[in-house]
């Protein structure tokens, strides 16, 4: 449980990465000139203000600090650490002492066609490892680091539900 | 005029059809399949035949099983739509053999035209200016290395009963033949099982400008002009518009009348289309037929003021076609917008999931063509388009005006949507001025989906305020929980 009631930072990290004050749970406002904004809840939306540009979004999910937010049609998915932790992690990357979520998941619902590769197929970030059918369209699912395969779990014709583990890695 | 039609289709398309066909007094069939079996387009419907668990995969896609429901309700005719069987000639004889109403062309012009090599020789011999391409039917690598050596790269090669966009590779240099071919072989195969394939010249960045056609049992054809469906991506269709901002009349009435012979040299008499590739001189050539009625359809309806499908039904019972070329102009302008259930962030992956919330503005010159509503759940196993928005004006620039703020009026929550790739071609220069063409997408975009600078930065100023909120709410449950806890414990130990 992290103790929020005094000032902390936090790192919020998605495509971009942002660090962010806040005090009693809520998100500081910055008053610099450079990134002025503000910060309001509705309903069910926030609405946050840069000088004259207004943005409205939605929280799509939250679960720990994993967030998913959509503003303007566009979805944003984000991890949020404080800074000491987004720093240790970061440094763990770098020495490699962290292990990344080494399986490839379905990122959609469908059926798979085709498997490309065979348990301990060597392959690079990018190769095509299985074909997966949604929606009428075949997409090629793609290697997301260089490496050995490992179990293969799923078989050709089976359907899979989205975010199911296709493919170990080692 | 027939009494009974059965829809051997689903989503909108399904509605669109019913909503002309009961207006017109007839009595209309849907098909109930357990995939979606609350679907809206079963509302529209004055019989719903409903259908257990079907061994032999869509029902959609069964010609035997469509036949035998048909024959079984005693009901007059078939309306395919698009996609599924709509271009099986295979559908359209047995219909022919069971005195089965079709609506649509005769199994033979649909043979025909959809075979990619023989279309291009009967438009050839009609005089429209075809690409350099092989002229017999590709079997095997040595013939299509041999021909694509001859013709000269890039060159594009084309399952010949290929269609909407599968089935099709462009090669650019001879060390790409091989693995290409291979590729392209598998889809066709796998998707219309044949293997056999055509080459042609590739043209770098066409405009892709189609001629609606329109014709009866008795010799009588009309054009209702040209759509521009330029936007696409992997040769599928995003978004149209009607007409096209670069055809000068004199090029309209040719193409049109190119298209009518076309259809004269087949004998075809029903809705159509003929589609073009135009090269950045403007020079047309003969991309293709099809022979049914399209999904940007809407678009023609909207500035010629012609319901399509009461025109399809009419000649299909066999009336005289009574509108003359003489009587249709072109009345203002229209775009479509296909918003599909994708995510453009992730390179238009398909994202289906429920429709939380589904929310267009009223306004009289914006038409919805959809297949869905809020609650209801969009099916993996079908297309993604879930909508059609269809926005009329009194001239282009008007027209993208309206687009723009219906798009930013539209609210759908619960799924990702092509919206804000919208949001991003509307307001794009080349898109204004209308140069654009079919690569527009990979050679314009950065990114296919419209983003204000800042948004990723509020959007993360909101996640971590719904973070920080839900870990207060956390934090004060547990004190709230420790003391309840702490109650009960003293009661327990009063009693």
């Amino acid at each position: 449980m992290i103790r929020l009631k005094k000032n902390k930072k936090f790192v919020v990290s998605g495509e971009n990465t942002f660090t962010l004050k806040t005090q009693d749970y809520n998100v500081l406002s910055s008053r610099t000139r450079k990134d002025k904004f503000t910060l309001q809840k509705n309903d069910d939306n926030y609405m946050v203000s840069f000088n004259n540009e207004h943005f409205v979004g939605e929280v799509a999910e939250l679960k720990q600090n994993k967030c998913t937010v959509i503003v303007n049609g566009n979805t944003y998915s984000f991890t949020i650490d404080t800074e000491a932790s987004f720093q240790r992690k970061e440094s763990l990357i770098k020495n490699n002492q962290l292990k990344l979520n080494a399986n490839v998941e379905a990122p959609m619902p469908g059926k798979i066609t085709e498997i490309l590769i065979a348990q301990g197929s060597q392959v690079e970030k990018g190769t095509a490892l299985l074909l997966l059918e949604a929606m009428k369209m075949q997409n090629q699912i793609l290697s997301h680091q260089t490496g050995t395969v490992g179990k293969i779990r799923v078989r050709t014709g089976e359907s899979v539900m989205v975010n199911q583990v296709l493919i170990e890695m080692e | 005029m027939i009494k009974s039609l059965l829809i051997a289709n689903r989503g909108e398309i399904a509605i669109r059809i019913a909503s002309t066909a009961r207006k017109m007094g007839i009595k209309v069939y849907c098909i109930q399949t357990n995939r979606e079996a609350n679907a809206l387009y079963l509302e529209y419907a004055d019989e719903k035949i409903s259908l257990e668990e079907n061994p032999n995969g869509s029902i959609f896609l069964n010609v035997e099983e469509l036949i035998r429901l048909t024959k079984e309700c005693g009901v007059e005719a078939i309306h395919p739509g698009y996609g599924f069987l709509s271009e099986s000639p295979y559908l359209a004889s047995r219909c022919k053999d069971e005195g089965i109403l079709f609506i649509g062309p005769t199994d033979k012009a649909i043979y025909t035209m959809g075979n990619k090599g023989m279309a291009r020789n009967i438009a050839e011999s009609s005089g429209i200016p075809v690409l350099a391409g092989s002229t017999t039917n590709i079997t095997n690598f040595k013939d299509a290395k041999k021909w694509a050596d001859k013709i000269g790269y890039p060159v594009i090669m084309k399952a010949v009963a290929g269609g909407g966009g599968k089935g099709m590779r462009i090669v650019r240099a001879q060390e790409e033949m091989e693995l290409l071919y291979k590729l392209v072989v598998n889809e066709a195969k796998a998707a219309f099982n044949d293997a056999s394939l055509l080459i042609e010249k590739y043209i770098e960045s066409p405009k892709h400008i189609e001629i609606q056609i329109l014709a009866d049992q008795y010799g009588n054809a009309i054009h209702l002009f040209e759509r521009e469906c330029s936007i696409q991506r992997k040769h599928q269709k995003l978004m149209e518009e009607a007409p096209s901002m670069v055809l000068s009349n004199e090029m309209r009435t040719q193409m049109g009348e190119m298209a009518l012979y076309l259809c004269k040299q087949i004998d075809y008499h029903t809705l159509g289309t003929v589609e073009f590739l135009l090269d950045k001189d403007n020079r047309f050539y003969f991309l293709e037929m099809n022979t049914r009625v399209q999904v940007e359809h809407p678009i023609t309806e909207c500035i010629t003021g012609i319901d399509l499908i009461e025109q399809q039904i009419r000649v299909a019972v066999g009336e005289k076609l009574k509108l003359r070329q003489q009587d249709v102009s072109i009345e203002g302008w229209a775009i479509e917008l296909r918003i599909n259930a994708e995510d453009v962030q992730s390179d238009f992956s398909p994202a289906p999931g429920i429709i939380e919330k589904m929310e267009f503005p009223d306004y009289n010159y914006l038409r919805v063509d959809s297949g869905f509503v809020s609650g209801k759940l969009i099916p993996p196993v079908f297309d993604s388009m879930i909508a059609k928005l269809i926005i009329c004006g009194d001239n282009r620039q008007q027209t993208i005006e309206r687009a723009i703020d219906v798009i930013n009026k539209t609210v759908i929550k619960g799924i990702k949507t092509t919206i804000p790739f919208f949001k991003s071609v509307l307001n794009h220069p080349d898109f204004i001025d209308g140069t654009y063409n079919t690569s527009f997408i990979t050679d314009k975009l950065n990114k296919p989906f419209y983003q204000e600078e800042d948004e990723e930065k509020a959007a993360a100023i909101i996640a971590l305020q719904a973070y920080l909120k839900e870990n207060q709410d956390i934090e004060s449950n547990l004190v709230h929980e420790d003391s309840s806890a702490w109650a009960s414990k003293m009661r327990s130990k009063l009693f």
